[in-house]
């Protein structure tokens, strides 16, 4: 008897607990009809976020319901890194999303809509674009990606120090560094400053490339097929680089060490940062002392490296017309204005390129102008989808041998090349 | 004398080595008290200097906790007491009963142990989208309830219980399922206790089979919840240490609630040989 208790007291607590399981998702599904008579659509949007554009998604999504009563919008949050695990999963598995963000549609571009259908035509979508946003709408020769914002490089850096020491940054773009004053300024404020390191440059081929453009080099030949990186402009920015580990004007631990660079400048160690400007809002909340953002150096040229999100929609996706209808929706230029304004992020349209910030206007000013005279030939490199993630491995790779003194400059740039099969041989 | 010393010396290294495992946790408790400002201060404080429950506030309000902890606990619940209920019988089955193929079905079982999940990801998406469990906290209870590893453990220690024993009792008149409730598991309970904690921790800490069967953010997991603290260039380090936290407490008080058994499992086992 008393054993029978017992069982019956566990057999109560599964069901309890099955029941609670049910009760979470029972009201998932879709396709239910309303009273109006048009069917409900829920589009399934993979998602993922640095700061709040998630947030500022929402209420777009919100706004849109409204003019759309028949959508609704299952936003998946998801960690960067596993975006495209989730998406691939899906996609085999018969089950594509609607909608994903993403920063790299060569990835997955196989699985993706083609857009031509729905927007008036590729011509007058790519035109409303700027230059180094257009080439990340496509992959190939084909539409299939809506870029939705934009990142460029820039420096950030702390205004005590710099006072301390007696440095001045450039204030516009008509009084520039070159590469020289830009070491000599970094070392004479690590030097008579509290600053305990000088640079903190990011640990990020994207970033390290913003010296090969000032240079005057680029990765790849304008039409893709050839890699240029070994070419002498390319191996000078490497050089330029070396010495500034060498200078320990950068400090060594973060190529060499894995050591966070953001953390180095929102510490107060480090008096520079260069990096983008994804890192405004974090530094807005998190860093307690006055920080400002200046221009990056010129050597041969001015260049930062635009970056970039898109918002692409899936051809096996059971809601393609609706999915094509938000993204028009996304880009148009209000509801983009919205977007990029209160996510700080540049737009990638011509027609938003004024935006009123609310909070960081002058920082990002300095932004926009920067991404307004990076040359084309850096969203041509790093949407060259077939070959630049190989690339983009290896140079990590041979920076850190060089840096370490495995390799000299010319033999780390000739070795990718070597050791990237372009298809042509 | 002599004896005192090695235990002083010896004491002396266990302090130090546990401090040195205990650091990280202490550190990660201890950040996610401090304002966002002072969470990379230079130099680092173990002491916040200024005490904030932001982190936790925010975790709760922004971040709904409550619903990720209330799924993981669903879902950890329930798939400990199936795994444990068919890795016991199979354990006990490959253990005790002589039968054709017993020692190839074995085999079988710790074979998938060679295949990594990743190779299996998409089968077993379509599989589970099939039997209509994707998106439901049933999707990640069952898939990863019959581990191999269970039924392999309570095999090994159910081997070592006398066959002469399973005999007294069935020459007492005791049937099949009287033998296995009676009289086996009270036996194999210390194996037991090792397999809840195992099977609690494994589904705790589940991260990608949720990444992949789930795509409600209401029937997110607490792993799931933290990743999504991640971005591309950037990580949220206050709340997630803070979630963090909340999230280690219920894995460190079933802890301490079945340690006396894994004690014992270890005495048992040292009498039996």
């Amino acid at each position: 008897m008393k054993l029978r208790n017992k069982w019956f007291g566990a057999l109560l607590l599964v069901a309890l607990v099955l029941s609670a399981c049910s009760d979470g998702n029972t009201d998932s599904g879709d396709g239910n009809v309303e009273e109006t008579g048009e069917a409900k659509v829920t589009l399934d949007v993979i998602w993922f976020s640095d700061g709040d554009e998630g947030e500022v998604f929402k209420e777009i999504t919100e706004e849109y319901k409204k003019e759309h009563p028949n959508v609704e919008f299952n936003i998946i949050d998801t960690p960067y890194s596993d975006v495209n695990d989730r998406i691939r999963t899906r996609v085999s598995g018969g089950d594509a999303p609607d909608l994903a963000r993403v920063s790299n549609p060569g990835m997955i571009s196989d699985a993706l809509l083609e857009l031509d259908d729905y927007f008036d035509s590729k011509e007058t979508f790519l035109e409303q674009l700027s230059p180094s946003a257009r080439p990340w709408a496509q992959v190939g020769d084909k539409f299939v990606a809506v870029p939705t914002d934009m990142t460029a490089h820039g420096l950030f850096y702390n205004k005590a120090y710099f006072e301390q020491a007696g440095v001045e940054v450039p204030s516009s773009p008509d009084d520039l560094w070159d590469w020289d004053e830009f070491a000599n300024a970094i070392e004479k404020v690590k030097e008579n400053s509290d600053a305990r390191m000088g640079l903190a440059y990011d640990m990020s081929p994207s970033r390290y490339s913003t010296l090969i453009y000032q240079n005057g080099g680029t990765i790849f030949s304008e039409d893709g097929t050839q890699l240029t990186i070994n070419e002498p402009e390319a191996v000078g920015a490497l050089e330029y680089f070396k010495e500034l580990h060498d200078r320990e004007i950068i400090p060594k631990s973060i190529w060499l060490g894995g050591e966070n660079p953001n953390s180095m400048f929102r510490s107060a160690q480090a008096a520079m940062h260069l990096s983008g400007n994804w890192n405004l809002q974090n530094y807005s909340e998190n860093a307690g002392f006055e920080w400002g953002v200046t221009y990056l150096p010129e050597e041969v040229r001015r260049s930062s490296v635009a970056g970039g999100k898109q918002m692409v929609a899936f051809k096996d996706s059971e809601h393609t017309d609706e999915a094509a209808e938000f993204l028009q929706y996304f880009i148009s230029k209000d509801v983009n204005e919205k977007y990029v304004k209160e996510s700080l992020f540049l737009s990638p349209r011509n027609d938003v390129q004024d935006v009123q910030y609310e909070i960081n206007s002058e920082a990002m000013e300095i932004f926009q102008n920067e991404l307004s005279v990076t040359p084309e030939a850096t969203a041509n490199d790093w949407s060259n989808f077939e070959y630049m993630p190989e690339v983009e491995k290896q140079l990590t790779e041979n920076v850190q041998k060089t840096l370490n003194g495995d390799m000299s400059p010319q033999e780390a740039m000739d070795d990718i090349v070597e050791s990237t099969d372009m298809g042509s041989e | 004398m002599a004896n005192k010393t090695k235990n002083f010396v010896l004491y002396t290294i266990l302090v130090i080595v546990g401090a040195f495992m205990l650091f990280p946790v202490l550190w990660v408790v201890s950040s996610s008290f401090k304002p966002s400002t002072e969470l990379f201060s230079w130099p680092p404080t173990m002491i916040p200097n200024s005490l904030t429950f932001d982190h936790y506030i925010s975790a709760f309000e922004n971040a709904n906790f409550g619903q990720y902890l209330f799924n993981t606990v669903v879902v950890t619940v329930v798939a400990t007491i199936i795994t444990l209920f068919i890795n016991t019988m199979a354990g006990y089955a490959l253990a005790k009963y002589r039968f054709k193929g017993s020692t190839l079905i074995l085999v079988l079982f710790l074979s998938t142990l060679m295949i990594p999940l990743e190779a299996l990801m998409i089968p077993m998406f379509i599989v589970l989208k099939n039997l209509g469990l994707y998106n439901t906290l049933w999707g990640i209870i069952i898939p990863p309830a019959a581990t191999p590893t269970g039924v392999f453990l309570v095999r090994q220690y159910a081997m070592s219980l006398p066959d002469e024993m399973i005999e007294a009792a069935k020459i007492d008149g005791a049937g099949e399922w009287k033998i296995f409730v009676r009289l086996i598991i009270p036996l194999i309970k210390p194996i037991l206790a090792t397999l809840t904690i195992f099977s609690i921790m494994w589904r705790w800490q589940d991260y990608i089979w949720p990444l992949i069967a789930i795509s409600d953010t209401r029937l997110y997991t607490l792993e799931l919840a933290l990743a999504n603290f991640i971005g591309e260039y950037s990580v949220d380090w206050g709340p997630l240490l803070a979630m963090a936290v909340l999230t280690m407490v219920p894995l460190i008080t079933v802890f301490l609630v079945f340690q006396r058994f894994f004690i014992q499992g270890i005495m048992m086992s040292g009498m039996k040989d």
